[in-house]
């Protein structure tokens, strides 16, 4: 019995000390998931739509959402987890456009609304605070793959850029007004539609009815230069697919320029041949009168023209306007992040993007010690419009020149500068840019 | 020639009759007083003459004694001595042995490499007999250690534990010698103490000792958190067959895996053939299904270095699980995807520059979890052997053997799986009553082990190829993004994607790449690790005390030890072919009495040579004051330092991460240009000053320790308590350098500069209650202090732990019934190791058995659980978890 309560004393003793201790094992072993903020649900991109002001921008999404491309541009932006930067051009933007309303939609098919407004939105939220003010802006892929079968990743591009003081835009187009916040991102008003690029740079100038002798030009470069080495593979996709890579500025000098840079190139040639000046001014301008772009495409093909007192005027020709002239010429219109190369990252300059101080910069036209005294470089200035979004005059001097030829900005349509295309950004200029002289 | 044979018979004859004239022999039976049963191995010795035998395992003896009347000392812990007076040879003795019910009179060897009683110890000692084995709770010994004051294991797998004492915790402890019948059961390659896989069976566990702290003094370097000692039956006596066999159940309640079997049988049989000749020969087997690791945190890995992180699989690109591998390996899509994408589509390039705010963005590949893949059937098989001989009356010889081999979960620089592991012991021994002369050889065999994360790592990029799963990874996740996907949404889009070929674990496929990778060696892009390092060791002692006993007693001693790595270059760099390490060491060691045997001063010194490091030198000086008989207050000052370990001196292995872990040994500095190419520190992820070459040396601490140990209550209570405070100096840790130039990161060994102090106490009380029940508990505490900022120590200690125990040895009917029950706690702590850092909880387990013998049949039955409420629990991050075994125990003879 004794025995018993000693036993049942000390379990008890040690049931206590059990107890006291609170035998349970704690054991962490699971993963705790980070930390994900918290997702609000409203509004969204597509319920910011509801605005009146956007009318026609909505009507214009829910047109483009019959197109079989799917998801749907309005569910995409309806979904809350996802994030967005939408570049959207009000009622009043899409008169500016020329689409004074929703009516005015009928004009365009579902499929052209739906590519050129998944062109207004980048897959990621770029609050204004965040968009790029360097120079001349930042390259964003937007929703739209103009060509899905050759490349899953491939998408055409927007250009925003900010000036502080000045303004922000996307491409050359103004915000009106920025940081209009969804849960899936962030509405940037813009001043006019954004519309996407149809072409590439080389077509862009073969369909321009204004630069028929830069077109020519180009050509007279390419002749008997093998592939990889021609200008169009810098800005033709039809030739080379990875042009679609190029981020160019070109310079583009009219018709008219290029005649009178045309003309002054015989004039001195005929002078050297030991006519008298005034008869060889009357010459030059006549040879450039009578053969059209040839002259440049290929001179050797000119028949002798009567009243001209050169025998064999098209071989003569052909030694004057020679591939390398067209090619240097050519390359010295177009500006590119490196010197003589096309390789990115580029430099597509909208005129809002230009420099304000005269700033020179780097073209395709090799820096080649031997033939150049100095850099190729040109010298590019912008003047905005005092207290607008816009630039009044952009000039751009090349070496050889004694005057800076201008870029044709109109502020209506139809507009010479900042035509936009899939690789790169053509401004028209009056006057041909002359490199530095050679050695 | 008849005639001389004549003579040498009629010589022969005079010198038997001489002998015989007096000659009787005694025989007897030595029989516990109250449950009569028969006492094994009880000494039987004649007074006055030294001269003396064991009882069987049936408590019978015989001996022989020249004359009559003689007087007979039976002795036996956990008796009364008796004297029994013989007059009468021809009839058998009966001895009636009474239990003791005084505490303390154990007797120890290792606190002076002499035999005292436990009480008169100068240093704080443990032990554990094997009575202790018979009525404990644990599946196995060498779980008891744990139980024991001052005591931390680390358990990296059912059968693979780590015990350390006053810090420095951690799997495969380096710091802890672990000494089996004299041999070092240090794994010479591997570096860890394999005494729970390979060592001692059960049965033939005689005792175990244990000396807290710093005790290199008397047992060579390495002793700087204690040395345990461990015994084995001499087969004079401890002789006749025992078996035992534990069949039990793991895994209950079926929470991480299917409940699985225990089994555990050994066997031992140990046979005196003459009173010169004895032998004895052991096995055991051991077979379950292995605990395994089941921590799926997210782990930030800063080469050795790194923390535990929010994050899972789902919410983290770059997730590591710490019981995951294959998802070590950090890829970085911004180098190696975004480059190609931004080739194929240039438009890209600003875009893809502003993902992740223009950061690294990494990804790590969908890994495998530790049960999926790793081979859970731990085996063990130990096999044991030993020929024992009286050269002459005062000198035994004896010819040792050990082997093992098993398949076990370690945890070290990484997670190992132990397979086909070999390691034998060999040891020729001459064993004099003055001297002692030692020689034995360790011969390690890596088997099949293998690194987990470097296994998967490899076998993950032949499952589906590194460049293949990026393939698909790295446009999906492009390709989401440009469809306006978060960041999220776009890397669980890409994994679903670059997974959708996923082989799971358990696949024939699978099964197939996993044992063609872990069967090559690392350096050939495998996971195997070779290693059949080798170590050789010969030892003498001599105790002049016989002829310097009227000064002092005295004892000296040498050895002499060789290293042979040879890893073929899987672990080790070993530039010129297998790497030799000779060591050698000498002690001396002086006790005297003073005062009138009231104060004993022990002075002990031991000088150690390393041919890679300078000599060190040892000292210890101890103190013992018997305040009253059976108390006695103890007092030392004793050093002890390591040599680096061979790992730290010539490892070479690419650890999880990337990391390079590199040895000590000048011959890195060289081969990879540390002094001569840009090197740099790199703690916190962080390039930091430039790398300054500093000498590698040993480390080393000095402890001061206070304690008593006295019988209280008419010997009833036992009391045992102690302080220390201690100090290390040129403590051995790792450090992170990086080469930019190459970006190669190394880890490094290296002393620091400043002086970690350590101080801890602890407390125990065992009280004998009346009929048989004792209680027993214990408390101790263990601190670093003055650690510098940001400095990790690998102390992995838990400030406090306690066990409380209760049992009884014989109760109820006849006394045939026992008991025990052990409660253990130990406080939560934060676990530094090269394979992970973290916060442990706090640990509570509680152990109970419950036996009962049969006498006459000698048969004990035992049913014991450990982690009895089945409270899962791990004490070392990344480590396995832990749950509750039950157990039924048949054991035959067992004593």
């Amino acid at each position: 019995m004794k025995i018993f309560i000693s036993f049942k004393k000390s379990m008890l003793l040690l049931m206590a000390a059990t107890a006291f201790f609170s035998a349970c094992n704690k054991l962490e072993l699971e993963p705790t998931p980070a930390e994900q903020p918290t997702q609000e649900t409203s509004p969204t991109l597509t319920s910011l739509l509801d605005n009146p002001d956007f009318s026609i921008l909505k009507a214009a999404m829910e047109k483009a959402g019959t197109f079989s491309s799917s998801p749907s541009l309005l569910t995409l932006l309806s979904s809350p987890t996802e994030r967005y930067t939408f570049f959207a051009p009000d009622d009043a933007a899409f008169a500016r456009s020329g689409i004074p309303s929703a009516a005015a939609l009928a004009f365009f098919s579902a499929g052209a609304l739906d590519t050129a407004l998944r062109c207004h939105v980048i897959p990621q939220s770029i609050p204004a605070a965040s968009i790029s003010t360097g120079f001349p802006n930042f390259q964003y892929p937007t929703l739209f793959n103009p060509a899905p079968s050759i490349n899953a990743l491939l998408r055409l591009t927007i250009f925003p850029s900010a000036r502080p003081g000045t303004g922000a835009w996307v491409n050359n187009i103004p915000i009106t007004q920025t940081d209009i916040q969804a849960v899936n991102g962030v509405l940037h008003k813009v001043y006019a539609v954004v519309m996407p690029p149809s072409a590439d740079l080389f077509t862009s100038i073969s369909n321009d009815a204004e630069l028929n002798y830069l077109e020519a030009a180009i050509q007279r470069a390419d002749s008997g230069v093998a592939a990889g080495g021609r200008l169009r593979d810098a800005i033709d996709l039809s030739v080379n697919p990875l042009a679609i890579a190029s981020n160019l500025t070109v310079f583009a000098p009219t018709d008219a320029a290029m005649k009178t840079f045309l003309t002054g190139a015989i004039t001195q040639a005929l002078i050297a041949k030991g006519f008298p000046a005034a008869t060889a001014q009357a010459g030059a301008t006549a040879i450039v009168a009578n053969t059209g772009t040839l002259l440049l495409s290929n001179p050797a093909l000119i028949p002798d023209i009567p009243g001209i007192p050169v025998a064999g005027l098209g071989p003569q020709l052909a030694a004057v306007i020679t591939p390398d002239l067209a090619k240097a010429i050519v390359a010295y219109h177009i500006i590119s992040s490196q010197s003589g190369t096309y390789a990115p990252p580029g430099l597509r300059i909208f005129s809002v993007n230009a420099p304000t101080t005269a700033t020179q910069l780097k073209t395709l036209l090799m820096p080649a010690a031997p033939l150049l005294v100095t850099d190729p470089l040109v010298t590019v200035q912008a003047t905005f419009v005092p207290g607008q979004p816009f630039v009044g005059a952009l000039t751009v001097k090349g070496i050889g020149n004694t005057t800076a030829s201008n870029v044709l900005i109109s502020l209506t349509p139809p507009f010479k500068s900042d035509l936009n295309t899939i690789n790169g950004v053509i401004h028209k200029i009056d006057q041909v840019l002359l490199p530095p002289p050679r050695r | 020639m008849r005639k001389i044979k004549s003579c040498l018979l009629a010589l022969l004859l005079v010198t038997i009759v001489s002998v015989a004239a007096n000659a009787q022999t005694i025989s007897g039976k030595v029989q516990n007083s109250t449950s009569k049963e028969n006492v094994a191995a009880v000494s039987v010795s004649v007074k006055g003459t030294g001269e003396g035998t064991f009882t069987d395992d049936n408590g019978n003896f015989k001996i022989t004694v020249s004359k009559l009347p003689v007087t007979l000392l039976v002795s036996s812990v956990g008796y009364e001595l008796q004297e029994v007076t013989v007059t009468d040879a021809v009839k058998p003795v009966t001895v009636s042995f009474k239990t003791s019910n005084i505490l303390g009179q154990e007797v120890v060897v290792s606190a002076t490499r002499t035999s005292q009683k436990i009480l008169e110890s100068p240093v704080s000692i443990e032990r554990i007999s094997a009575a202790t084995i018979r009525n404990s709770p644990a599946s196995s010994y060498y779980d008891i250690v744990g139980n024991l004051k001052g005591v931390d294991v680390v358990s990296s797998s059912l059968t693979f534990k780590t015990p350390t004492t006053r810090g420095f915790g951690g799997s495969g402890n380096t710091r802890v010698n672990q000494i089996v019948d004299g041999m070092d059961n240090q794994a010479p390659g591997l570096n860890f103490s394999v005494g729970s896989v390979i060592g001692l069976t059960e049965l033939d566990v005689e005792n175990v000792e244990l000396l807290p702290g710093a005790s290199s003094a008397l047992y060579g370097p390495g002793g700087m958190n204690g040395t345990v000692l461990i015994n084995s039956k001499n087969p004079f006596k401890y002789q006749g067959l025992s078996v035992q066999v534990k069949n039990g159940m793991m895994n209950v309640d079926n929470q991480f895996r299917d409940n699985s079997n225990y089994f555990n049988a050994s066997l031992r049989f140990a046979h005196k053939v003459s009173d010169k000749f004895a032998f004895k020969i052991g096995a055991e087997y051991v077979r379950a299904k292995d605990w395994l690791g089941y921590d799926y945190r997210n782990y930030d890995r800063r080469g050795t270095d790194g923390d535990v992180e929010a994050g899972d699989r789902a919410s983290d690109p770059n997730y590591d699980g710490v019981n995951i591998y294959g998802d070590e390996t950090q890829l970085n899509l911004r180098s190696l995807v975004f480059p190609s994408a931004a080739a194929s589509a240039p438009f890209l390039k600003n875009f893809l520059d502003t993902l992740n705010g223009g950061r690294p963005v990494i990804v790590t590949r969908t890994g495998y979890k530790e049960n999926s893949f790793v081979n859970p059937n731990t085996i063990n098989l130990k096999l044991s052997g030993a020929l024992h001989y009286k050269v002459s009356k005062n000198t035994e010889a004896s010819l040792v053997g050990y082997w093992g081999t098993g398949n076990t979960i370690y945890t070290g620089s990484d997670r190992y799986s132990l397979r086909n592991l070999k390691m034998g012991q060999y040891k020729i021994e001459f064993n004099n009553k003055n001297w002692l002369l030692r020689a034995y050889t360790t011969q390690e065999d890596a088997g099949e082990s293998h690194n987990l994360s470097a296994t998967m790592a490899q076998a993950i990029g032949i499952l589906n190829p590194y460049q293949t799963w990026l393939g698909i990874y790295g446009p999906t996740y492009i390709g989401a993004r440009l469809s306006g996907a978060t960041d999220a949404t776009a890397h669980s889009a890409a994994r679903a994607a670059a997974d959708a070929d996923r082989v799971e674990a358990g696949t024939a496929r699978f099964q197939q790449v996993y044992d063609s990778i872990r069967k090559v060696p690392i350096s050939q892009n495998g996971g195997r690790f070779v290693d059949r390092t080798n170590l050789y060791q010969v030892e003498g002692q001599y105790n002049l005390s016989h002829v310097t006993g009227s000064f002092a007693d005295i004892l000296v001693g040498a050895n002499y030890k060789k290293y042979v790595l040879n890893s073929e270059k899987t672990l080790f760099a070993e530039p010129n072919g297998t790497t030799g390490i000779s060591e050698y060491g000498a002690y001396i060691q002086a006790t005297k009495k003073l005062i009138g045997d009231k104060l004993k001063l022990t002075v002990s010194g031991r000088y150690d040579k390393n041919e890679n490091f300078a000599g060190r030198f040892t000292p210890r000086v101890t103190a013992l004051i018997k305040v009253a008989e059976n108390n006695n207050i103890r007092l030392s000052y004793q050093s002890a330092y390591r040599f680096p370990s061979t790992q730290q001196q010539w490892i070479d292995l690419v650890a999880g991460g990337g990391v390079r872990l590199v040895g000590g040994n000048k011959y890195f500095d060289a081969n990879y240009g540390f002094s001569t190419k840009p090197t740099f520190y790199f703690d916190s992820a962080k390039v930091g000053a430039a790398y300054k070459k500093e000498e590698f040396k040993p480390e080393s601490v000095n402890s001061f320790e206070a304690g008593y140990k006295g019988l209280l209550a008419d010997g009833k209570l036992l009391v045992d308590v102690y302080g220390y405070y201690g100090q290390y100096q040129n403590f051995i840790t790792r450090r992170l350098i990086i080469q930019p130039d190459s970006n190669d990161i190394f880890s490094i060994p290296v002393n620091t500069t400043s002086k970690v102090k350590t101080f801890g106490w602890g407390l125990s009380l065992d009280y004998r209650l009346p009929k048989n029940f004792t209680v027993a508990g214990n408390v101790s505490s263990d601190e670093l202090k003055d650690v510098p900022v940001g400095f990790k120590t690998y102390f992995s200690t838990p400030k406090y732990r306690a066990n409380i125990s209760l049992g009884n040895s014989g109760f109820a009917y006849k006394n045939r019934m026992g008991f025990n029950i052990v409660y253990r706690w130990q406080d939560a702590f934060f676990y530094e190791s090269d394979f992970t850092n973290g916060q442990i909880n706090a640990v509570h387990t509680l152990d109970a058995m419950v036996s009962y013998k049969f006498p006459a049949q000698k048969v004990l039955i035992k049913l014991g659980a450990t982690n009895l409420l089945n409270e899962y629990y791990t004490n070392g991050m990344g480590n396995s978890v832990i749950g509750g075994l039950y157990y039924v125990s048949l054991g035959y003879n067992v004593f």
